[in-house]
């Protein structure tokens, strides 16, 4: 068995508990009501460029806390992209000091300098994938940032439009698990959906030969470790639902990826960016997309996920899954009932 | 569940055993309602729709599922015949610490009955609530629960003082420095949404410091004096809740009364962590102890990125 910890979207951001488009508009959806002032609040809107969502620290901090206190036996963290707001230097240092920074002790959340880390321990594997807001130039939503590769070339050496590859062995076991993990982020503006400028905030594009490399690379893995496990990895769920309002989310060319995985044998994708906590099957394919971990304000709570796989015979199953959702009045993560 | 007050699981169990053993037994446990509160442990019972009901428990001491463990899921005795409902969810793995934490946790049940008799129930929901949005939804049957709880509130000149520091934030940050921008700001929040901000950011930050104090080893810090917050929680707050400069030692002296006030008439504000107590002397926290149980353990598997080097 393989247990990892799966968590998503952090936005880490130097200008912390920040309120993007997609937060708002989700907020004033569930309140079924403009705001009191629509049009003032359409001008602050205005003004604030939108911008996107940032991470709560407070919420961060009891992540880091909660991972290492009740989930500190697993063998991986995943994070499946948006580790950062936006690609520029000072939030992905945030980020960087999160992931990156050794605690001051084994067993520990906290480093030298007490800030939260997830580096519990230096045998840890924290292993993520660049999502859209990594790769965000500005903090309107340029595409093409390339910062995140020079800060984590020790996870993410493949670059931007990349695949990296993250083989997990069970030495107990000798279950082996391979992570393909594939950057569908836009590498240009003109490459989202003529929608509009919002479109290239939000939209990913499932480039062909990135697919194609997909299964190429699937396909060696089957004929060098015929008993070890896939499943992919992208920070855009490739899934029709998950295509968010007027399509602002939505990996572009998503049935390439759902075709490619059948091709090769893929039974599981792990993603995020849509911040909701769910699952989806598509034509045989389960998809299973991680809630926001610590963004700030976010209406479909926070989240983090622990996922158990069994590898035999080349194949992968989930043999158990458990969810914590951030409890406002228990100032903590609570397990959620499987059912709901 | 052995400190838990014999008065409230009697009373939680003679309202489900009625529930099981009559007939109709969704028209049983409607006929119980409104609520009783036994000490400081209230147990709420309602009917939903034909074949559902709530249950929900709030106490310090008894978690909904040792109530469900204790109570509902044992077999009882229908017209000769013993009923042993099957539960269809795994209680054990999905109720977890909901005592202690000031919550009030609700279970909604669907009754499968056939020919009179429960055959199994299903839970269909179970949800962490704040006590006062259960007390809103059912004051009309519940008002001796509303009177038994109080309320965390903050006065109107806090409010307004927030609001403004909305728009501060804004548009007098430090000049050249980055722009802040808060969905408070965009949504020109009402009175009730800004109280609810600053419950929220409060109890984000005094879990917070509740932790950074446990991680020194001290678990029963005072955090303020009579009068007023000590530096270290100003800090805090400076950071979280939007005040201009000129207003914070107004906000923060206000939010202080408010905490005050409600830990000294009973309220719980705390959580997982512990809570906040009230003394002659000024508050303090009661940091609860935890046991970590995954730390340290050894981990088996690896990243074995030479496994590479047969993939080109």
């Amino acid at each position: 068995m393989i247990r990892i910890v799966h968590i998503s979207d952090l936005h880490f951001c130097a200008s912390a508990r920040r309120v993007g488009p997609q937060a708002y508009l989700r907020y004033v959806l569930d309140k079924r009501s403009l705001p009191a002032k629509p049009v003032a609040a359409a001008v602050a809107a205005a003004r604030a460029t939108f911008m996107p969502s940032s991470h709560d620290p407070d919420l961060s901090y009891f992540a880091a806390k909660f991972i290492c206190e009740n989930l500190g036996d697993h063998d991986v963290i995943l994070i499946t992209g948006d580790l950062a707001t936006t690609g520029m230097p000072p939030d992905i240092n945030v980020a960087s000091a999160y992931v990156s920074q050794p605690a001051k002790s084994v067993g520990s959340y906290l480093s030298p300098s007490n800030a939260p880390t997830l580096l519990s321990d230096p045998t840890l594997p924290i292993i993520f994938l660049p999502g859209n807001h990594d790769r965000f130039e500005d903090d309107a939503g340029a595409c093409g940032s390339t910062n995140f590769d020079n800060a984590f070339k020790n996870v993410w050496a493949a670059g931007r439009n990349g695949i990296e590859i993250f083989p997990l062995t069970n030495s107990d076991t000798m279950e082996r698990l391979f992570l393909i993990s594939a950057d569908f982020c836009l590498s240009s503006d003109q490459h989202s959906s003529p929608i509009g400028w919002p479109a290239r905030c939000g939209q990913g594009l499932a480039y062909n030969n990135i697919v194609s490399d997909m299964v190429y690379k699937s396909n060696q893995i089957r004929g060098a470790y015929p008993e070890a496990g896939i499943i992919w990895v992208s920070h855009f769920p490739p899934a029709p639902q998950a295509a968010g309002f007027c399509g602002s989310l939505e990996l572009l060319n998503h049935s390439a990826v759902i075709k490619g995985a059948l091709q090769a044998g893929i039974e599981f994708i792990l993603a995020g960016h849509i911040h909701e906590k769910i699952s989806f099957d598509v034509g045989g394919v389960k998809i299973i997309c991680a809630g926001a971990a610590c963004t700030y304000a976010e209406k479909q709570g926070n989240w983090i996920h622990s996922l158990a796989f069994n590898v035999k015979g080349g194949q992968v199953s989930l043999t158990d899954e458990a969810h914590y959702r951030w409890n406002e009045v228990a100032a903590d993560f609570i397990l959620q009932p499987l059912s709901f | 569940m052995s400190n838990s007050s014999p008065d409230t699981l009697k009373y939680a169990g003679t309202l489900a055993h009625t529930a099981l053993r009559s007939p109709s037994p969704l028209q049983a446990v409607g006929s119980l309602v409104p609520s009783e509160q036994v000490n400081d442990e209230i147990i709420i019972v309602d009917v939903n729709a034909a074949d559902e009901c709530t249950i929900a428990a709030y106490s310090n001491q008894v978690t909904t599922k040792a109530i469900l463990d204790s109570y509902l899921f044992q077999p009882t005795v229908h017209a000769g015949a013993t009923i042993s409902p099957v539960l269809r969810m795994p209680v054990a793995e999905t109720f977890p610490l909901d005592a202690n934490c000031g919550v009030l946790p609700s279970v909604r049940l669907q009754f499968g009955i056939i020919e009179g008799q429960i055959e199994e129930v299903l839970i269909k929901e179970y949800r962490l609530q704040l006590r006062r949005i259960i007390r809103e939804l059912t004051i009309d049957k519940l008002g001796n629960v509303q009177e038994s709880m109080p309320e965390l509130r903050f006065p109107a000149n806090l409010l307004r003082l927030v609001k403004d520091g909305f728009a501060s934030s804004v548009t007098h940050t430090e000049p050249g420095a980055r722009l802040e921008m808060t969905a408070e700001e965009w949504l020109y929040l009402n009175d009730a949404e800004v109280a609810s901000f600053i419950e929220t950011r409060l109890r984000r930050m005094f879990a917070v410091l509740a932790d950074r104090f446990r991680q020194e080893g001290q678990m029963a810090p005072a955090i303020s004096s009579s009068d007023g917050f000590y530096d270290n929680v100003d800090y805090a707050l400076r950071d979280r809740i939007p005040a201009s400069p000129k207003n914070f030692p107004h906000v923060s002296e206000q939010i202080f009364r408010s905490i005050s006030d409600f830990v000294g008439s009973g309220g719980h504000f705390g959580g997982t962590w512990g809570r906040i107590v009230g003394s002659s002397g000024g508050l303090y926290l009661d940091i609860a102890k935890r046991e970590t149980t995954t730390v340290g353990q050894p981990r088996a598997v690896i990243l074995e990125k030479g496994l590479l080097d047969l993939i080109k």
